[in-house]
This record gives structure tokens, sequence and C-alpha cells, in this order.
């Protein structure tokens, strides 16, 4: 029972990681630029760019070679749950197997087979039975001629949705600026409802409690001095005989 | 890999490319006469591809060459789709390469690319119809994955061969897990292929389009293809749903006859089917873009109930 609500509730991570990857790299890397000062950006160097680049050939490979991967992780799945699937896994070669090929499989190497050679035939297939003519021109837009970098979406306005659909979940407080305003301000603070109702009542007891425990430390050797003579005097009075 | 199974594989993919436009066509064709409308006819959008890829494409100065690839990659990601999709037989060699939820995946690839193409070009009705896409594709794709969880649960397997040889196998009885799997199905299809109470594949009315929205910079052979893909898109999610749901008629491994009758079986439920979809289509109005997540949060939740009675009742 649990398996496929959790399993759905991984496709609504996942989904959610894509909504974010999109909104991330579309706002960095795409669009044009929306701050002057990125016309003079330039490009990072090779290497910069070579430290970037193995990390994400590190991504491509793990999807391409799970199994592979699976079987080098195995002793640790079998130290921590004591059973693992390297063998059923290992058994079915360059197919993704878990359990058993009746039940479920994924052969990521076919994946990208089939999505470059139907890519390279549709490439050809186009400019062998057409053509690849192409013409720059201004972005069409509806039309719209006067638009500018400043429209396009920020990350904020790309997120949006996410925090209205969410909202129940958020502790969200908005400012929004009326149509009337000389100056427009937009300022939104997003919290979360555990760290409210959770976590920061037990910070302000601790903080609380340590300030009233600060009040013993007065900094100065003479009271040092004195809690000392009167432990001393404590103690004494505990063991006088 | 037997040679029939080759020879079904091809087919399908034929078939898929070549039926796509055509289920396009009957389903405008069917919304225009429910609107008291002659219509363009069934073959317009042949005739639409056709004058798309002869004209020139026009690109934006500042367009990267991701933006020119796009259409190639979401073109591809459906053609496969509709490969893995059991449509006409479930001996395919390419079947245990995807199952059920490798194929969302494939669904949710396609999406990404074409939200970072319309993203790339850095205008704002390309990143409204981005951000709008990802807003469906998040919600749409658990409830997908909870369907296929529950159409699934029968044969005990994720392979969608396998789900459509065991449903098919068994006596003509309806499932109770299936019906509110396929009610969901139904309202997720409309969601994923920009159909009327979410989307409306025919306007550019400019606050309400989505799909349209994405496509906008897109012209030539490069729209053409998107066009393409979308009704293969269409085409899949159709498909995908008479086999999981319908699945007699659909060939199988040992019995290879079965495949040439597989065809007019076929063209005759996506004929039933599309006539449906366009009386919905019409029935209906567009929903506000946040009443979306309701509608969508109802599939997902009718797809748990179709997987809870499955686990209740064993049906």
């Amino acid at each position: 029972m649990l398996i496929p609500v959790v399993a759905a509730l991984i496709a609504l991570v996942a989904a959610l990681s894509g909504y974010t990857m999109v909104k991330f790299f579309g706002v960095i890397f795409l669009g044009q630029p929306r701050e002057d000062n990125h016309l003079q950006s330039q490009r990072a160097s090779t290497w910069e760019r070579v430290g970037m680049v193995w990390l994400a050939l590190g991504c491509v490979a793990l999807g391409l070679a799970p199994v592979q991967f699976i079987a080098l992780i195995d002793p640790v799945t079998r130290q921590l749950i004591s059973t693992g699937m390297a063998g059923t896994v290992s058994a079915s070669g360059w197919l993704l197997v878990p359990v058993d090929i009746d039940r479920a499989s994924y052969g990521p190497v076919v994946f990208l087979l089939g999505l470059a050679a139907s890519f390279a035939l549709a490439f050809l297939l186009v400019r062998r039975l057409y053509h690849g003519r192409l013409r720059r021109a201004a972005p069409w837009d509806c039309g719209y001629p006067w638009q500018n970098a400043r429209m396009q979406d920020t990350a904020e306005g790309f997120g949006q949705p996410i925090r209205q659909i969410f909202e129940p979940f958020f502790r969200m407080q908005r400012e929004l600026p009326s149509p009337f305003d000389r100056e427009p301000r937009y300022r939104v603070v997003v919290g979360d409802h555990f760290w409210h109702w959770l976590y920061q009542p037990v910070a302000d007891l601790v903080e609380r409690l340590s300030r009233w425990i600060g009040q013993l430390q007065q900094g100065r050797i003479a009271v040092y001095l004195l809690y000392s003579f009167l432990t001393l005097v404590g103690v004494l009075m505990v063991v006088r005989r | 890999m037997s040679v029939l199974g080759s020879i079904s594989q091809g087919l399908e993919i034929v078939v898929a490319l070549l039926l796509a436009p055509l289920l396009v066509g009957w389903i405008n064709q069917w919304r225009a006469w429910l609107q008291n409308k002659s219509g363009p006819g069934l073959l317009q959008p042949y005739r639409l591809l056709h004058k798309l890829f002869n004209k020139e494409s026009v690109v934006a100065h500042h367009a990267s060459p991701f933006f020119r690839a796009a259409p190639y990659i979401v073109f591809s990601c459906m053609l496969l789709a509709s490969a893995i999709i059991p449509t006409l037989s479930t001996d395919l060699p390419l079947a245990p390469a995807a199952d059920a939820i490798a194929l969302v995946g494939l669904f949710a690839l396609a999406r990404v690319f074409m939200s970072l193409a319309a993203m790339d070009v850095g205008t704002s009705f390309g990143t409204m119809g981005a951000r709008r896409e990802m807003l469906i594709g998040f919600l749409a794709e658990p409830a997908l994955l909870m369907v296929l969880f529950s159409a699934s649960l029968i044969p005990k397997s994720t392979s969608l061969a396998k789900i459509v040889e065991t449903i098919a196998q068994r006596d003509l009885a309806i499932y109770p897990s299936l019906a509110f799997a396929g009610v969901a199905f139904t309202m997720i299809s409309l969601a994923e292929n920009a159909r009327v109470p979410i989307d409306n594949p025919a306007t550019h009315l400019e606050l309400t389009m989505i799909h349209e929205a994405l496509i906008l910079e897109y012209s030539g052979r490069h729209l053409a293809l998107l066009e393409w893909a979308a009704s293969l898109k269409l085409f899949a999610y159709s498909c995908l749903g008479l086999a999981l749901f319908l699945p007699w008629g659909v060939a199988e491994a040992h019995a290879p006859l079965e495949l040439v009758l597989a065809l007019p079986v076929l063209l005759l439920k996506l004929a039933i089917g599309g006539t449906l979809l366009a009386l919905l289509e019409t029935a209906s109005a567009k929903m506000r873009i946040f009443r979306v997540p309701e509608f969508l949060g109802t599939a997902f939740l009718l797809a748990v109930i179709g997987v809870l009675v499955h686990i209740l009742l064993g049906a």
C-alpha cells in the first residue's frame, strides 16, 4: 500500500525539482541579460568549465550505467539492510531490472540511442525532403515591439504559482504594490510553519534560560572569587564532620 | 528479438507518425460539426504540416542553437513514447527498455526541453508559457504515475506490454480500480495535451494560452515538428488509455495474425474516442489557471482511490 503512495510522492518531488531546474537554468542561462552590467560578462575559461563539465558527465554516466553503479554500492546496501540487488540487476546486462524482467525494466542506453537515432533521422529527413533555410529576425512575442529584457520572468515570478498553490504550507508575508504607487514596491518573506511553531518556541526558551543564567557571569574577578568562596562554605557545611 | 517483433515495432512507429495528424484532424472536424460549422476537413493537419515544412524558419537574433535543437528533441521523445506504448501489438523489442515509469519520464523530458526552449528567446509570453507548462506538468506527473500504478497492480508489473496482455486475457468485466483510474487518466490527458478545460489548442488569446505561448517564437519546419510532436503526444496518450483500459484487439506475441486485425480495431477505437473528446471539449468551458491544481488534484485523488480499491477489493 505504502509503496505506490511513496512512489507518487517521489514523482511529485521529481516533478517539482524539474520545475526548479527549468527555473534556475532558464533564468540564469537563457533569455536576455536582465541588467546592463551582465552585458560585459565574459565566458569562463576552459579550465573553469572543465571543473563543472566532469561533474555533469558523472551525472550522465550514472544515468547511462546504473547497473554497474548499483554493483559498486552494493556492499553498502548489504551492510545497511542486509540484502542487496546487485545479483538480479547485473544478471540482465545493460537493462536495469530491479526484481524481475516481467515486473519492471529500464534500458537507459537503448533510450539514449533511440532518442539520438530519431533526432538524426528527423533532422536528415527534414533537410532532404524539404530545406534548411533560416532567417534571423526580431523576436515575435505576439507582435509587441517595445518589449525589453525586464519583461521576462524573474526567478520570483517563475516560482509564484508554486507559492500560490502551496500557500497554506508557507508562512508568507507579502507586500503588493497598488497600481497607483509612485514607487511600486514588492516584498515577500517566505517562512516555514514548522520553524515557527516547533523550533522557534524551543529556541526562544533556550535563549531565555541562557540569558537568565548569563546574569551570573558578571565578568569581574571579585564576583567569581565570591562564587568560589560561597561554594567552599557550602561544601564545608555538608562535610563538617 | 524476433522478426515479427521488429515488424510490429516498425509498423507501430509508422502508424503513429501517419495517423497522429489524422486523429487531430478528426477531433477538429468533430469540434467544428458540434459548433455548427462545416470544418476544415480531415486532411487539414497534413496540409498544415506540409505548408510549414516548406516555409523558411524565422528565428530571433539572439536565439541559441538550443532553441533550434529543441523541436527535434521533443519530436524524438514523442516518437519514442509512441514506439513503447503497445498500440498494435504487445510484442515490441523496444518495450523492455522503458516501462510505465520511464514513459512518464520521457514525457517529462520533452516538457523540460520545450519549456527551456520557450525561455531561450527571453520574451514575456515564452516565460509565461514555460511557467504554466511546468506547473501543469508537476501536478499531472504524480497523478499519471498513480494511474499507471493502479493499472500495474493487476499483473503486478509496470511493463506496459505485460499490463495490456494480462488485462486483455481476462474476461470482459468492469474493474472498479480501473474505472477510477480511467476517469483520472482522462482528466490528466486533457491537461497534458492542452485540451479545453485546461488550455484551448485553437486560441492565441494572449493571457490564457499555455501550449501556444510555448511555441510562439517558432515558425517553419521547427513549428511543423512541434505541431507534429503535439499530435503524436495526443495519439500516444489516446493509445495508452485505450491499451490500459480497453486492451481488446491488441495483438500478442504468439498470435501474429491478430496484427492484421489490430489496425482496423485501433482505428475504430480512436474514432470513437476522438468523437467523445470533441464532445467533452465542446461541452466544457476553459477554467482559470489556479483552478487547474484542483482539477489535477481530483485526478490524483481518484487514482489513489483506484489503488486503494484494488488493495481492498482485490480487483
